[in-house]
């Protein structure tokens, strides 16, 4: 199933520290992209970039969103859809897509997701973006 | 004390199976290769006479490595490189703890002749097993296979051409001491000295031999296993004697401690109650779900529930101390699962 949408950008977090995971998933390798496929159902086929901790410690969701791609866009509505999620150690972005929990199928609520990789949200990143 | 594993000659196929398959009890059989041509291969120095040609693909030691590899990120680990069996065994003088080895590799048509299939390698009825596999295994002295059980729910005799493996045993029951992600343990025997590996093979009730040129020893499917080699060695194994069932849950379900323990509970295909489960378990599987995790959380669900209902063997788990198992961050462990239902392709479904 598509997800994408031109200028929307979707992010998903870690509320966990990420100590011992290896690298290749923190910096968007094979690990991280089947974590997605498997728990998510969604296939990285453009633009991505991840932002993590140096030592996989606990910082504000805003702080690791900030230097992402195009963040001005998205900051204020993004942290504003985190806003009950804590501190984080990783953030995962796909750029041009909009995923959409109930459109995959699956249920809005935390139970079933992992700490390790929680959706929160489509934003759109780019003024004039449908 | 560990236990010794039986050793027999001229067992047939219902002793095979109701005495050692079904009941989970290895055994060594001491004829197999009698009247072969493999029994002329009894040394490192025959076998370089006989097949120094043959080819052979090599690696590193699978299972600890697929661990490292994931809880570490890739490492300069050698992969795959293709030797003759002469060529091998020169690379193995000069570089004597050499982790390369053919592990579970086709048998090279050249070696095909040397050990026929032997008749016990059947299904439980006695017909021809169309699903049996045949391995080569050649490696040198000091390498081992770490503690794992085989997904693939087949029995397996393993035969040994030259040089002596030690084989050891662990039910499947005794999973929660060996603390297993997928179907390796991270109970690290390899790295144990000797004295705290026996203490632990003790309190585990693990079952241990010795397998010296023209032994065969029979594992059942779904036990652990831990091989060590002692010499310089070369083994052929045969996997077979799977119910269709089982080829089922190799091939659609997860690995894990819980499948096999499910696997293990219906062995016998004759079995109403073990039957019953599996069916309960297959037919979960074909209903669709949005996306592989929340299948396996469903399956991971009731697999729990079906072997609360059967009620585990009580078994005394021994505490070991930590130092004993691979160092793998909770994060780690829900990576290399991801990366098995990844991998396998596993609860794929075509959903709008």
């Amino acid at each position: 199933m598509s997800h994408r949408r031109d200028g929307w950008v979707s992010l998903w977090a870690s509320v966990e520290m990420l100590a011992g995971i290896p690298r290749a998933f923190l910096e968007g390798g094979d690990e991280l992209m089947a974590w997605l496929d498997i728990d998510y159902g969604i296939q990285v086929d453009g633009h991505f970039c991840t932002n993590y901790t140096r030592h996989g410690e606990l910082v504000t969701f805003e702080r690791l969103i900030e230097p992402l791609p195009a963040s001005e866009g998205f900051v204020s509505a993004a942290v504003a859809a985190a806003a009950q999620l804590g501190p984080c150690s990783f953030v995962v972005a796909l750029y041009d897509q909009a995923y959409d929990l109930a459109r995959a199928g699956l249920p809005e609520d935390l139970a079933w997701q992992s700490e390790h990789l929680r959706f929160i949200g489509a934003f759109p990143y780019r003024s004039g973006a449908r | 004390m560990t236990r010794p594993i039986v050793r027999k000659c001229g067992i047939g196929r219902d002793e095979l199976w109701q005495e050692h398959l079904l009941s989970q009890t290895p055994v060594v059989l001491r004829d197999i290769g009698d009247g072969h041509p493999v029994r002329a291969l009894g040394d490192l120095e025959q076998a370089l006479r006989a097949i120094a040609d043959a080819p052979l693909t090599v690696r590193g030691e699978y299972t600890s490595g697929l661990l490292r590899r994931l809880a570490q990120g890739p490492t300069a680990e050698p992969g795959s490189r293709a030797f003759s069996f002469g060529a091998y065994w020169q690379h193995v003088r000069e570089e004597p703890r050499s982790p390369l080895m053919c592990i579970e590799e086709g048998v090279p048509s050249q070696l095909s002749h040397l050990l026929p299939q032997p008749p016990i390698c059947c299904l439980r009825d006695g017909s021809p097993d169309p699903a049996i596999r045949k391995n080569l295994f050649v490696g040198n002295a000091g390498n081992y296979a770490s503690l794992h059980f085989d997904g693939d729910c087949r029995h397996v005799l393993l035969y040994q051409v030259f040089g002596r493996k030690r084989v050891v045993l662990v039910p499947a029951v005794r999973w929660r001491a060996l603390r297993p992600i997928v179907n390796f343990a991270t109970l690290r025997l390899q790295a144990l000295a000797e004295p705290q590996k026996r203490q632990v093979l003790d309190s585990l009730g693990a079952w241990e031999t010795v397998i010296e040129p023209g032994d065969a020893i029979v594992m059942p499917a779904l036990m652990f296993h831990y091989v060590e080699y002692i010499d310089d060695g070369m083994s052929l194994n045969f996997r077979f004697g799977r119910h269709g069932s089982h080829a089922r849950v190799s091939e659609q379900l997860h690995v894990d401690a819980h499948t096999n323990l499910l696997a293990a509970a219906s062995l016998d295909e004759h079995d109403a109650e073990g039957g019953a489960w599996l069916r309960r378990v297959l037919e979960a599987h074909d209903e669709p779900a949005p996306t592989p995790w929340m299948k396996y959380l469903e399956m991971r669900r009731l697999m729990a529930e079906l072997l609360a209902q059967r009620g585990e063997p009580s078994v005394d788990e021994p505490e070991l101390s930590s130092d004993v198992y691979v160092r793998l961050p909770e994060v780690v462990r829900q990576c290399l699962l991801r990366m098995h239902l990844f991998n396998q392709r596993l609860y794929r479904y075509d959903v709008a």
